[in-house]
């Protein structure tokens, strides 16, 4: 049903390998900043790690939940996409939740980003990474209402499945994230 | 509250020192009499739905090259500004503060990179890739409007300091920390400096991201990578740098203004910040950014050499292959432009390698254009004078760049005048005499009479003479010793003389450019006289002259079979003529939308350089639903139905 | 774009395993004997492994015959993203030794 050599496709692949350029000057940011500590907190010190790992699992099963979402688009099913995404949306939005706590735990401990090199690159790789998250939670629902109120033609179905390409490459992202700030990071 | 409605806004930013003042009468009286123009003779309705709102690459093209030569004239005053004080500022102040002289260089050097060679190359490409490629409009007819319209809010907003603020950056153009972290540069000019270039670059990687699509997807049907022409392909390889290196600069200049707004500790001094990884990651970004600005440069001669030579360009594989190799390296050289910062030998030999390895493709094209002339019927019109210019500067400025690729050579020569020399001698060597020549070679093209070859000449020989007075005393004074960025110096150097030989060789450019004004209003009176009535003035060898002067806002009726690299000429030699039978043509409709989105982004700029919160979640809701809104409108395409063509295409038969 | 239940499932249940790997050897690397050297590279061989999951199940890069641009184009990206951090950290590492 999507032809993946579509231009409009095409022409937002091209702009997902920019943004993944971005984040791979944040983490070489980050790389080389992480020992950055300034006699401050440091990662091992920090890092909750089981609330990590919870925070993983729920954007893994989001970009499952996602392509089962557009898996029922693909079958012409309006519920089962619509069901599937607002799935996707309370997981996405449990992340962000678990994200910002972690975020406000770490300020209320006095390890802000004003804090070190290092605290300053965390946070914004991790929230370069969160705010894209919540423009891909809004776009979401922007593709719910579609889904809802128009039919399910080639050109709406090319833009539901841009939606999902950019949720699956947030995950894609994650995994590094998990694996360099905080899996790295914490064992270094 | 305060900080909701004004942010850092004071009282202060109204200006108050002379160069403010003058710089907001001279903008309120231009937009004055523009604003005054239009009423009179009732064109807002016009340039509304005609030109503002278009999304005929044709027409975004000639506001790019508009936005550019007004920013050119911004930028050359600059550049006249630094000439006089360090003409005079020998054992004096000369006649700017030390402060103020810093931030004119770092204004030209920001404009004439990002709003004048980026917007005049965006502006060629718009009008002539798609012709050459047979396409009828860009892959995304309003991600060109919407990054036009996003560039010029960044002219605005880098201009915006003269009305509101009171100083721009003084860091040099690439802000480096941390002299422009909030410890030494705590008011607003290089936070204006900061989201000028967000915008802009915003608006570049938009375009970037479309002319790829373009032209890897909307090619004619037979015309395979390598039937595409040169200048094609040159600016697909730009486009490529564009998408790697242009997110590099987004990231970086967003690190320091994160450094500056929130108190973070990237390239800070205290903190344990790193300041060599701001120049590592925003060389990262600055080296392929001048490969941006020459690459299509190279594609213009490749054109302009084969049609006035009437022969078919020399190596068109391994000019190809050049284009491909030169992309490549681009990113692998950034470290020379900071082999002093310490990195020893293993990493700066590395780097050093390969950018001498550079020079082995830009010989190859070299040698090529010139085996291109080579038994060729040579007509030396005015694009080809351009060319000679740019091949004699590229080869004197190419040299001078080996010679400092090298780490211990560029040692002795790193930030001194001598390098100032030679990134100038490639800017307006090459990128800029590029534009020169392919304008005035495109013009009968878009326009549909040719410019005046005589004023044109004039206008080269100003320019190149100029140049070689202007330049080559810098080459000589980097040897002596002088440093760039300098405001006064001592006369017992002996410099005065050599930089008051430049100074002369500026006033030879002024000339050059009062030449062309003069040549672009004369042509415009006396067009009837040099009308392009068949759509081909220069015997060309190419697609879009295969289209009527000034084509049709669909480009082709008929789009023509795919022979070569050099369609037109397989035609012509076949006795091609205009074919009659047409078909329905789907178009782009007109949008505003480009305009409101960039009109949000500008506040919003304005709003993150002041710390204006209130504007700030305004303007950003305001991206956010003309987005959506946007997102909703599945209409905006229209069918141009055959009838309607033939209609057009009559019109243009009957003359 | 042929859209398969199993792709989804191969793909969630594959990309499970390997984060709870992962998991397990960043919180307990003694459990595996691995000195923190090898635990890091281990990690990131099953980040790059997770990553080719996902590449191949959830965004189908490899799939249709007509992808090969956007293959190409992420290829491309990879290389890019490859020169930015490891140069990076090679350029850096010698100027922080240099440049105490």
């Amino acid at each position: 049903m999507i032809d993946v050599s579509d231009t409009k496709v095409f022409g937002f692949w091209v702009y997902l390998m920019t943004d993944l350029i971005i984040f791979a000057v944040l983490f070489a940011c980050f790389i080389v900043l992480h020992g950055n500590t300034f006699n401050g907190p440091t990662a091992k010190e920090l890092f909750h790690l089981p609330s990590v790992l919870a925070e993983t699992l729920l954007l893994l099963t989001s970009s499952f939940t996602c392509a089962l979402g557009m898996l029922a688009i693909s079958r012409q099913q309006k519920n089962w996409a619509i069901i599937w995404f607002i799935i996707t949306f309370i997981l996405g939005a449990a992340f962000l939740y678990l994200e910002i706590s972690e975020f406000a735990e770490f300020v209320a401990k006095g390890a802000s980003w004003k804090r070190s090199a290092f605290l300053s690159s965390f946070f914004t790789l991790v929230g370069t990474h969160g705010l894209h998250i919540s423009i891909g939670l809004l776009w979401m629902v922007v593709m719910m209402f579609r889904i809802a109120l128009r039919p399910l033609v080639e050109h709406s179905v090319s833009r539901i499945f841009r939606m999902a390409l950019f949720w699956h490459f947030l995950d894609f992202v994650w995994i590094f994230i998990f694996t360099i700030v905080y899996g790295i990071g914490y064992l270094l | 509250m305060r900080d909701f409605f004004f942010g850092k806004l004071t009282w202060d930013a109204v200006p108050h020192v002379w160069y403010t003042i003058g710089g907001t009468v001279f903008i309120i009286l231009v937009a004055f009499a523009i604003g005054i123009y239009l009423t009179l003779t009732r064109r807002w309705g016009w340039l509304w739905n005609e030109w503002l709102t278009s999304t005929d690459p044709k027409k975004i093209g000639t506001m790019y090259m508009i936005f550019a030569s007004v920013m050119f004239f911004r930028g050359m005053l600059d550049a006249g500004m630094v000439w006089l004080q360090q003409s005079i500022a020998a054992d004096s102040q000369g006649y700017l503060t030390a402060d103020h002289f810093q931030q004119i260089f770092t204004s030209h050097g920001d404009i004439m990179v990002f709003f004048v060679t980026m917007s005049f190359f965006f502006g060629l490409m718009n009008w002539i890739v798609p012709l050459q490629i047979g396409a009828r409009d860009l892959a995304f007819p309003f991600l060109n409007s919407l990054g036009f319209w996003l560039t010029v809010s960044g002219g605005l907003l880098i201009n915006l300091f003269f009305v509101i603020g009171g100083n721009f950056a003084n860091t040099g153009w690439l802000a480096i920390a941390p002299f422009s972290e909030l410890e030494f540069n705590p008011s607003v000019g290089v936070d204006y400096l900061i989201w000028s270039l967000q915008l802009s670059g915003a608006g570049s990687l938009l375009a970037g991201i479309n002319f790829l699509v373009t032209i890897i997807k909307k090619r004619a049907p037979g015309m395979t990578l390598m039937k595409m022409p040169l200048f094609t392909w040159n600016s697909l390889c730009a486009m490529v740098l564009i998408i790697s290196a242009f997110p590099v600069l987004t990231a970086t200049t967003l690190l320091l203004w994160l450094d500056r707004a929130f108190e973070m500790h990237f390239f800070t001094i205290g903190y344990a910040g790193n300041q060599m990884m701001y120049w590592n990651l925003i060389w990262m970004w600055g080296h392929p950014e001048v490969y941006i600005l020459v690459i299509p440069a190279f594609g213009m001669f490749s054109e302009i050499v084969s049609t006035f030579s009437q022969k078919k360009t020399s190596g068109y594989v391994s000019m190809v292959w050049a284009a491909i190799t030169i992309t490549m390296l681009s990113f692998l050289v950034w470290l020379h432009h900071f082999f002093v910062m310490g990195a020893g030998p293993s990493v700066n030999s590395f780097f050093g390698i390969v950018t001498m390895l550079i020079a082995i493709p830009a010989g190859v094209q070299v040698f090529n254009w010139i085996f291109t002339m080579y038994k060729g019927k040579i007509n030396l019109a005015s694009p080809m004078y351009w060319f000679i210019g740019f091949l004699v500067l590229f080869i004197i400025g190419g040299m001078a760049g080996i010679f400092m690729a090298s780490p211990p050579a560029d040692f002795q020569v790193h930030n001194s005048l001598f390098l100032v020399a030679h990134f100038h001698t490639m800017i307006v060597g090459v990128a800029l005499f590029g534009i020169f020549a392919g304008i005035t070679f495109w013009f009968p093209k878009i326009f549909g009479f040719k410019l005046n070859e005589r004023l044109d000449k004039q206008a080269f020989w100003f320019w190149f003479v100029g140049f070689f007075v202007a330049f080559m005393p810098l080459y000589l004074l980097g040897f002596m010793g002088a440093p760039r960025r300098i405001d006064h110096y001592d006369a017992a150097t002996g410099w005065q003389p050599l930089y008051i030989t430049a100074s002369i060789g500026f006033c030879f450019i002024l000339c050059g450019i009062a030449t062309q004004v003069y040549l672009v209003i004369e042509s415009i009176k006396q067009r009837k006289h040099h009308l392009d009535t068949t759509g081909d003035p220069w015997n060309g060898r190419t697609l879009e002259w295969a289209t009527h002067s000034p084509p049709p806002f669909y480009n082709f009726a008929i789009v023509p079979p795919i022979t070569s690299h050099e369609v037109f000429w397989d035609m012509k030699k076949k006795g091609w003529k205009r074919e009659k039978t047409y078909e329905d043509i789907e178009c782009f409709k007109n949008t505003g939308m480009g305009i409101y989105i960039s009109i949000f982004a500008f506040l919003l700029g304005f709003g993150f350089v002041w710390q204006i919160i209130g504007l700030i979640i305004l303007s950003s809701i305001g991206v956010i639903a003309c987005i959506i809104r946007l997102s909703f409108d599945d209409e905006m395409e229209y069918v141009l139905c055959a009838e309607d063509v033939a209609k057009i295409e009559e019109s243009y038969i009957r003359g | 774009m042929h859209y398969k239940l199993s792709l989804s499932i191969t793909g969630f249940v594959a990309s499970l395993l390997l984060t709870l790997a992962a998991y397990l050897i960043i919180v307990r690397p003694e459990f595996f004997h691995l000195d923190t050297k090898v635990a890091i590279i281990t990690i990131f061989s099953l980040a790059l492994a997770q990553s080719l999951v996902q590449l191949i199940f959830f965004i189908n890069v490899w799939k249709e015959k007509t992808n090969y641009w956007n293959l190409g184009v992420f290829i491309s990206t990879v290389s890019i993203i490859f020169i930015i951090v490891f140069f990076s950290i090679w350029i850096i590492n010698h100027l922080n030794y240099n440049m105490q």
